[in-house]
């Protein structure tokens, strides 16, 4: 990328770990070639670079670290963004000291997916907590400061919303942000949709007729509006709600999330005033069969 | 020296006044409504008995966003914390530069002043007042020129006069009858004074205020224990009311002179004279018809007096936002408190009516404020209430607990203080480190700890950021409500059920 067209130079631009070979294939790229784009572009004034590509996989990780320790050997000073390219399962304690100590800033973890299955999200929990632990405790990242998030797909056909829901929690538990990505049906994603229908956009397939019918025109497929909420059986404001859940499981204050699952003093009296309904005033007034003597006798006032 | 109640010892012939609002050191401030008030009253007042030069050093004067820069002063360590202590508003170089300009007989640009009047407002702020009195002296006793009599007015002075008298001294060679400590309003004719907005017109202040403070009513019949109005009224519990025409004149002619669109009424029982306030809201709305202006009450209204027909007429004439003061969900503790008047029942109608009326939940339109750090304080109730606040209200305004001098709480536990940070329960001089009783500096974190012997300071800075948490979940203007019928609100229950 030529960032000297700018008339100012960004202060971040995106960067490739990877090209594609004559075969078509994902290839890291010479190490000295990346290297050498990263210091032309610190040159020019930029000073954070975010990976563009889909992953980091997990076999090249031998490779990658091998490029972050040569931004340190080089003395590189500047910042690097993983956003959503790098997996849980792909960080152990060599990679996140390297990311660490080269510079690596932000890092929002993949959510990966398995559309053969309803469940949907491949990583387990514990893959999560393993990642969280080699970034935390080997690595010396800081627990939710926005350093670290993990992207949470949702909007998907046929999920199931409090599946959904329970993970974004758990999520938000373990790695102390979560970032919800909205579902975008792009043309030919039906395909690899196989369990409960034909993998062919037909009239049989159940995702193919639901578009046929009720998305037939491209703007309807806009992930931010849940364009497959009714067809799972939910309504938007469902959607809107759990947006409104994960904003304040992100939401900082003095630049930090609230772990609501957490062991701290007031984490734990915030579920119990959950568990015993103390934060209702009227919870014994409320049940059935009690009688309401201060209505009766406003009412018989009024009368 | 203290004078109350006596304006003839107070205006003693002087003529040229340079008024003070000092900067202040504190761990957080909004500055949203920082104008001095009182001191913009006096200005009037001065004017109106012949003072012929008046400028005004507004310390605290907001940029055009209605921010006041801050520097870092001290870190104090609160048990497992570190409390920033910062410095609000002007350096102590930034009004040196300014005194000195006004200290030099031969700058003809700058009068030398007569007197010079300082604003005062919380007790935990005095040591910044002592700090601008001692640069006051500095500045103009260089030359060997006198230094003005200074008058010291405001909150702080008039909840414990004893205190500014024997303190803001300190360090100072001042005579007594040089520094005043005013007690209480100077006199009616002052106390109601408009205030003068026309000193903002100075070339060091970034803007004009396009806001104004109203103070309609003075008085609240309660006596709530950790409330100081009553000392502050100087122990009358009458609702004393400025008149409905009176207070929409005031607003119309800052309206038109300046183009002030905000009104803050700083009142200690906005509604309690119902038809009084009724009156005001009609005369407003005869004053300006159409125009669009916006009317707020930050200092919280009294659940017990909301009603239809009051909120409904407070939203057509320009309110858009109702603070309601909850403090807690139990009507014991209020009972404790002195509160009576207060019970969760009545609140909770409030939040009906309010709706009713057109007000939100679940947005900004209706906050609540919740009080916590209070000693021998139930922390599972304040938690109770800041939830109740969440679901129900939608606006939590976590309230960290301080001791005022004048209230009820502060009596009762000043020997606690005393022992605690003097080392002596039974000292008769007035209670010197004030800054100390700061809430947000939790002045009541280690007799909570004899209830609690796991609660450490950062509990209280945990209870307060989840109250701002469960506030910053807004999307399409609706908060998150744990309690909502929403598959995400009964799993979200479900878990925190769950764990332990």
């Amino acid at each position: 990328m030529d960032l000297s067209l700018y008339q100012t130079t960004p202060k971040s631009t995106g960067i490739y770990f990877y090209y594609k070979d004559e075969n078509g294939n994902e290839t890291p790229r010479p190490l000295r070639e990346i290297l050498d784009e990263i210091k032309v572009n610190i040159e020019l004034g930029v000073l954070e670079f975010a990976f563009f590509d889909d992953e980091i996989k997990l076999e090249d990780r031998s490779v990658f670290i091998d490029f972050l320790n040569s931004v340190i050997r080089n003395k590189i000073k500047t910042k690097f963004v993983l956003l959503g390219n790098i997996s849980a399962k792909n960080i152990d304690k060599k990679l996140a000291k390297a990311m660490k100590a080269a510079g690596v800033r932000k890092i929002y973890l993949k959510c990966n997916l398995n559309f053969n299955d309803k469940g949907f999200y491949t990583d387990s929990l514990e893959e999560y907590q393993k990642c969280m632990h080699h970034l935390i405790n080997d690595a010396n990242y800081k627990l939710g400061i926005d350093d670290i998030a993990a992207m949470l797909v949702i909007g998907m056909p046929f999920e199931d919303l409090r599946m959904v829901t329970k993970r974004a929690i758990s999520l938000a538990h373990i790695v102390r942000s979560v970032i919800p990505v909205p579902f975008q049906y792009v043309p030919l994603i039906h395909n690899v949709f196989t369990f409960g229908q034909n993998p062919s956009l037909n009239g049989n397939n159940p995702i193919g007729k639901y578009i046929a019918k009720n998305l037939n025109s491209p703007e309807k497929l806009n992930g931010k509006i849940y364009p497959f909420a009714e067809m799972s059986k939910y309504n938007f404001e469902e959607y809107i709600e759990l947006t409104r859940l994960t904003t304040l499981l992100n939401s900082k204050y003095r630049g930090a999330t609230f772990d609501f699952l957490g062991d701290s003093f007031t984490a734990k009296r915030f579920r119990e005033s959950i568990r015993t309904k103390g934060w209702d005033p009227f919870k014994d007034k409320n049940e059935p069969g009690t009688i309401f003597i201060n209505d009766l006798l406003i009412k018989s006032e009024k009368q | 020296m203290i004078i109350k109640n006596k304006p003839e010892e107070i205006l003693r012939g002087g003529k040229k006044a340079l008024l003070i609002h000092p900067p202040i050191y504190d761990t957080q401030y909004w500055a949203y409504w920082a104008q001095p008030h009182g001191l913009l009253k006096v200005a009037t007042w001065l004017k109106n008995n012949q003072y012929s030069n008046i400028r005004l050093l507004d310390c605290l004067a907001t940029d055009k966003k209605r921010n006041v820069a801050s520097v870092n002063k001290e870190k104090k360590q609160i048990g497992n914390i570190n409390r920033i202590v910062k410095h609000f508003g002007w350096s102590l170089k930034k009004l040196e530069s300014e005194l000195v300009k006004h200290a030099d007989l031969n700058n003809n640009d700058y009068f030398y002043p007569d007197e010079i009047w300082i604003t005062s407002i919380m007790t935990y702020w005095w040591q910044s007042t002592q700090d601008t009195i001692r640069l006051i002296e500095d500045v103009f006793s260089r030359k060997g020129n006198p230094v003005p009599r200074i008058l010291v007015g405001g909150i702080y002075p008039t909840l414990y006069p004893e205190h500014a008298n024997l303190y803001l001294r300190e360090g100072t060679n001042i005579k007594d009858e040089d520094l005043v400590i005013v007690d209480g309003e100077i006199c009616e004719e002052a106390a109601s004074s408009l205030t003068d907005l026309s000193l903002y017109k100075d070339e060091i202040y970034d803007s004009f205020p396009k806001y104004s403070l109203i103070t309609g009513s003075r008085g609240c019949p309660f006596d709530c224990a950790y409330c100081a109005q009553l000392r502050l009224n100087q122990g009358n519990r009458k609702v004393r009311d400025r008149g409905p025409e009176d207070i929409a004149n005031e607003m119309w002619e800052k309206f038109q002179q300046y183009g002030v669109n905000e009104f803050a009424f700083y009142e200690d029982n906005l509604l309690f004279n119902r038809q009084d306030f009724l009156d005001r809201l009609e005369a407003i709305r005869r004053k300006f018809g159409k125009k669009n202006i916006n009317i707020y009450a930050p200092e919280g209204i009294e659940p017990r007096l909301v009603e239809y027909e009051m909120m409904s007429l407070m939203r057509k004439t320009g309110f858009k936002k109702i603070h309601l003061a909850l403090e807690t969900t139990d009507n014991e503790i209020a009972k404790n408190w002195n509160r009576r008047q207060a019970t969760i029942e009545k609140f909770d109608k409030a939040i009906d009516v309010l709706q009713q009326s057109g007000f939100r939940v679940g947005g900004q339109d209706i906050n609540a404020f919740v009080l916590f750090g209070m000693p021998e304080e139930n922390i599972q109730a304040a938690m109770n209430t800041a939830l109740y606040a969440s679901t129900r209200v939608g606006s939590v305004v976590p309230m960290l607990f301080t001791p005022v001098p004048g209230s009820r709480m502060f009596e009762q536990y000043l020997p606690y203080l005393r022992e605690r940070y003097e080392g002596n329960h039974e000292s008769t001089k007035p209670f010197r480190d004030l800054h100390l009783l700061n809430g947000k500096l939790l002045p009541f974190l280690k007799f909570n700890q004899e209830k609690y012997p796991k609660l450490q300071a950062s509990d209280y800075l945990d209870v307060e950021s989840l109250m701002m948490h469960l506030n910053s979940s807004k999307v399409y203007s609706k908060r998150f409500d744990f309690n909502s019928n929403s598959i995400a609100g009964q799993v979200f229950t479900e878990m925190a059920m769950a764990t332990p």
